[in-house]
């Protein structure tokens, strides 16, 4: 109460002056009553007619100058005391308008951070605008926004129910996202002109630790927010202090399926990138411990302890980081039980709960799926069509020989690939749901049926590599793939020969980048790809962002490659615009070809589209899952909630955004699960310069700092008064003028 | 050395204690202002010579003077008279009020009362110089002092010591404050005071009447009425102080009145228009009933000249001389 009725002065000192003063008019008065002169008088007589004539005018009149001398004293006081007019207004519940207070707070991940000697930042953040709360008048209405990605209206329309807003700060809790200021403050400006609120009687207070992470003050604000500051007064809490934070920027899996080699162990590796934050940075020990567990959850599979030796200065690192199980720890030692465990991977900063000042971003998970072996569809001609040849005649001799080579036993099962035949003038449903991948060798062969049923498959998270067929025949089947699976891609209708004499050939670019999946043989990759020729192809263009060329020609246009991928629903293609033919290329007889098709297989089998994506998922994110989870209902999330989903032209998508980082799994059981993560740059927890936060803030117009020491002076001292102020000194002024008459009128002191 | 007519001046009267010789001074003031008066011919020492005019009744021509100067200068004689004179002089409370002291009683203060006794002493003078009989009465509510009619040399003195034995006292130092009449009283009662005065007259008599009035006009008709009914004449001197006629005062002030009407605490700007307002319908109807019985009236400032009163005097005097003749 009392910080309420101090909120409605600015110079409380001055308005308790004025209020005060309204004494002295009145002490005048009966001083002046007690202290006359006493004066001898003969006629007293017409003295006392006269008086008896005018006595009730006369004390009218005194008691209109006394009223209209304490007028001018009290109004003059409230006058100069400025905002204690709106305030008192407001106090006495007469000024119906009020202000319009939007509290924008921020509850991004940097919040979270523990602040030595002075407790967490939101808990901070979070005092100063329920003391905003407080200072407002009865007649003054609140909302409350909290500004983390995506932003949320706590209230979401200006309310005079104050104890709604204290509630909804009290509840907040700071998220895992990083703040959005940009799209709040533009929401913020579409609301206030959805309202017409009055400039003068709207005021933005803007709450926040204002670390880096908050606002990215190297790009200008939106245009359309310069108008702001003339539509609303702009308060603005001062940047906290950095602290120092060390986080896990990211876990990447280096495959999201592991298989097991020979000896029946899975071997899972990933990326884990570090960096830290602070105004310094000394040498330190950071220790991680890693593990891996079932993806439901239950004790660790497999563990490993890493430490990082910080060098002074340095701020980023990352290492590789190896997890082992065997099969039979991962429970897939049985060759006729489960081929596939999901397992979630898992990064921890040592300790990150007592010394960490942010804990949240010093765990992070990712999914892996380890795999006892993968089935390859290899959709070639039927058996009885292929004609004898010899040995390595045909392309799928090469496939077989590089992904299922027979041991010394003559098997070709005992490897982690096991191929199966798919004829592909008769590639059905159930045939490719048995398998990971296919290998479609004999495009020209796949009727109608088989497109459509292709298309479908990939659509849903399945994987078509395509190889085009040893024939110089006119390749119609093109037209097939542009039209059924890679729209944006040019194929010509007949196989290219180099122009010029017959043994020359095309070259690979050696300078081309290294594909992502490909990354494991980056350091070799232009050695094993120029000895690559091409003497016979079928031209393929790529032309969207989607498209990705693995081998381009040399000399050739940008778009012209060998081999190209793209995506398609959940699933990818991919196309080798040459035959596995000597004649067409040497590539099978390369040391390339054995490695680009298993770790091609191993790489994107699992994470075609759909595990990268829900592997990158963060905090703030409203992820669209993809078509497997078609007749997925929600999901739980880490803590046991349930969030609903929806059906959206890309797949099933969340209502609502995430913000729990961990496991989020299919409901029912349907063993679909995706992970969210805390928004790495959302941690980064040092301090911006208050001179770059002014530079950002400038275009949008007038602004204020909030005074740390006392915020309810500075959020009192923008209550409207300059259109009251002005016209009571006005009034005060008409009131000496007519007081001056009245008195001069009264006492008839006209000469 | 001040000039003859400063002794016609209440500043240079106050500043005389004796009330005998201020009456000299007037009267010396008074009569060597006549070379310039209008009034010329009828003052006694200066009607002895005149210049003659072409009408003149060559009777009265003073051959001697024609025979030393060869010029033609009618002699006037002192006429025997036979009028009598009654001064009454108002010793009431309200006579007690200057504005010059806050303290009435103060000395140098110039109250109505001593401007009416210095005219009255004044008059008084003359008259007896002209061989009138003069009688003279001080009263308030009834008659506080009354001498006899007289035209012997040494009345005057008596005269004298008549206005300077009462003095007008106010509520106050009668000692009671609040209003209660003192048991003596000291406001007027026109119609008792003129009943009495008139009683003692046998005479045909000129009455001045020196006072501020300060009683209800209905009283100042009847008496005035009673006046003219026994054939008296009468020349009716209001005395007022310059305060009472302005009320200039601007503080706020308790108001006390010197005739027990009690007190009043009142902001004089507030009042001043209706106070004066009283004020000048009172002097009006003083003027309308003096006119109705063919009264001479004159509102006197008490702080103005004692000479424009006197005059008026001498020249009603004269009027009633004719009459009487």
């Amino acid at each position: 109460m009392t910080a309420q009725v101090a909120g409605l002065f600015t110079t409380g000192g001055l308005a308790a002056a004025g209020a005060a003063a309204i004494t002295i008019p009145i002490a005048i008065h009966l001083l002046t009553r007690l202290r006359r002169r006493p004066q001898r008088w003969a006629a007293m007589r017409f003295l006392i007619e006269a008086y008896r004539r005018q006595r009730q005018r006369i004390q009218i009149e005194q008691l209109l100058l006394l009223i209209v001398r304490c007028l001018i004293v009290a109004l003059l006081g409230l006058a100069l005391s400025g905002p204690l007019l709106g305030g008192v207004a407001r106090s006495l519940g007469i000024d119906a308008a009020g202000r319009t207070v939007f509290i924008l707070i921020d509850d991004a991940l940097s919040t979270q951070a523990q602040e030595p000697g002075s407790g967490a930042r939101a808990d901070r953040l979070r005092d100063t605008a329920l003391r905003v709360v407080d200072s407002l008048g009865s007649a003054d209405r609140v909302a409350v926004w909290s500004v983390a990605r995506p932003m949320l209206t706590q209230v979401a329309t200006p309310s005079p129910d104050r104890a709604a807003a204290r509630e909804a700060l009290t509840k907040l809790k700071p998220r895992h996202s990083r703040a959005d200021w940009p799209a709040a403050l533009s929401a913020l400006q579409a609301e206030i002109k959805r309202l017409s609120l009055p400039p003068d009687r709207v005021t933005v207070v803007l709450v926040s630790d204002f670390s880096l992470s908050t606002l990215d003050t190297t790009r200008l604000p939106p245009l359309e927010l310069s108008s702001l500051g003339s539509r609303a007064k702009l308060l603005v809490t001062r940047p906290m202090p950095s602290v120092s934070n060390t986080q896990i920027s990211a876990l990447v899996p280096r495959r999201s399926v592991a298989l097991a080699d020979a000896t029946g162990v899975v071997v899972i590796e990933a990326e884990l990138h570090l960096r830290r934050f602070g105004v310094e940075a000394p040498e330190s020990l950071t220790g991680i411990d890693i593990a891996a567990r079932p993806a439901g959850g239950g004790e660790p599979l497999a563990v490993a302890r890493r430490e990082v030796r910080w060098a002074a200065g340095q701020t980023e690192t990352s290492l590789q980081i190896e997890l082992k199980a065997t099969l039979a720890a991962l429970g897939l030692g049985d060759a006729a039980g489960a081929n596939a465990r999901g397992l979630t991977l898992e990064a921890r900063i040592q300790d990150a709960g007592s010394s960490e000042p942010l804990p949240a971003d010093g765990l992070r998970v990712a999914l892996v799926e380890a795999r006892r072996r993968l089935t390859v569809a290899v959709a070639d001609e039927p058996a009885t069509d292929r004609a004898e040849g010899s040995w390595f005649s045909r392309p799928r001799d090469w496939i077989e020989a590089a992904l299922a080579p027979a041991d010394a036993n003559g098997h070709t099962d005992t490897g982690p690939i096991r191929l199966i035949d798919a004829p592909a003038s008769s590639l059905d449903e159930r045939t490719l749901r048995a398998a990971d991948a296919l290998l479609l060798l004999r495009p020209d062969l796949l009727n109608d049926a088989g497109w459509k049923t292709l298309r479908a498959w990939v659509e849903q998270g399945g994987f078509v590599w395509l190889f085009t067929p040893p024939s110089d025949a006119p390749a119609t089947w093109t037209t097939r793939v542009t039209e059924r699976l890679a729209p944006d891609w040019r194929l010509s209708l007949e196989p290219l020969h180099p122009v010029g004499a017959a043994e020359s050939t095309w070259r690979l670019d050696g300078e081309h980048p290294v594909p992502e999946m490909m990354r494991l043989l980056s350091t070799d990759w232009p050695a094993l790809v120029r000895p690559i020729a091409v003497s016979r192809r079928i031209a393929l263009k790529t032309s969207t962002a989607q498209d990705t060329v693995w081998l381009r020609l040399a000399d050739a246009g940008e778009s012209d490659a060998l081999l190209a991928t793209t995506s398609l629903g959940d699933g990818r293609v991919m196309m080798l615009a040459a035959a596995i033919d000597p004649a067409w290329t040497n590539l099978p007889t390369k040391p390339l070809f054995v490695p680009l098709l298993h770790e091609t297989l191993r790489g994107v089998i699992g994470s075609p589209g759909e595990a990268a994506r829900l592997n990158a998922v963060v905090s703030g994110e409203q992820p669209t899952l993809g078509r497997r989870w078609d007749g997925v209902e929600s999901v739980a999330t880490p803590d046991g909630q349930t969030l609903r989903l929806k059906r959206t032209e890309g797949g099933v998508a969340l209502l609502s955004p995430v913000d729990k980082p961990g496991v989020y799994a299919s409901q029912p059981g349907a063993g679909l699960r995706f992970v969210v993560n805390p928004d790495a740059d959302a941690g980064d927890t040092r301090a911006l310069d208050e001179q770059a936060i002014t530079r950002w803030l400038r275009p949008l117009g007038d602004w204020k700092w909030i005074d740390p020491a006392n915020p309810l002076a500075t959020v009192a001292a923008e209550r409207p008064r300059a259109d009251i102020g002005w016209p009571l000194l006005w009034v005060v002024l008409t009131l000496v003028l007519a007081e001056t008459a009245m008195a001069r009128w009264f006492s008839h002191a006209t000469k | 050395m001040p000039a003859a007519t400063d002794y016609l001046s209440p500043q240079t009267l106050s500043a005389v204690g004796s009330l005998e010789l201020r009456a000299r001074m007037i009267v010396e003031g008074l009569l060597t202002g006549m070379h310039r008066s209008p009034y010329q011919g009828i003052s006694v020492e200066f009607a002895q010579h005149r210049q003659y005019t072409p009408g003149d009744d060559t009777r009265y021509l003073d051959w001697k003077v024609f025979g030393r100067t060869d010029k033609l200068y009618l002699k006037q004689y002192q006429k025997e008279t036979n009028l009598d004179l009654v001064v009454l002089v108002d010793a009431s409370g309200s006579m007690a009020y200057s504005s010059g002291n806050a303290d009435p009683a103060a000395p140098g203060s110039w109250r109505k009362y001593d401007h009416a006794a210095s005219i009255g002493a004044a008059m008084a003078y003359l008259s007896l110089r002209q061989q009138d009989r003069v009688g003279m009465t001080v009263f308030s509510d009834r008659l506080i002092q009354v001498s006899r009619m007289s035209n012997a040399h040494d009345h005057w003195r008596s005269l004298v010591d008549l206005l300077t034995t009462h003095d007008p006292r106010t509520s106050e130092q009668h000692g009671a404050p609040g209003g209660a009449k003192p048991a003596d009283g000291f406001a007027t009662d026109f119609v008792h005071v003129f009943d009495q005065v008139l009683a003692k007259l046998s005479r045909r008599s000129l009455i001045v009447l020196i006072s501020d009035l300060f009683d209800a006009t209905d009283a100042l008709d009847t008496a005035f009425a009673r006046v003219h009914h026994r054939r008296h004449d009468m020349l009716v001197l209001q005395t007022l102080d310059p305060a009472e006629l302005d009320f200039p005062f601007r503080d706020p002030s308790d108001f006390i009145g010197l005739e027990s009407e009690g007190k009043i605490g009142l902001d004089p700007h507030a009042i001043r228009r209706a106070y004066l307002d009283a004020l000048h319908a009172h002097l009006a109807r003083v003027e309308e009933a003096t006119r109705r019985f063919h009264f001479d009236h004159m509102v006197l400032n008490s702080h103005e000249s004692l000479g424009v009163p006197l005059s008026q005097f001498l020249a009603r005097r004269s009027a009633s001389m004719s009459k009487g003749a």
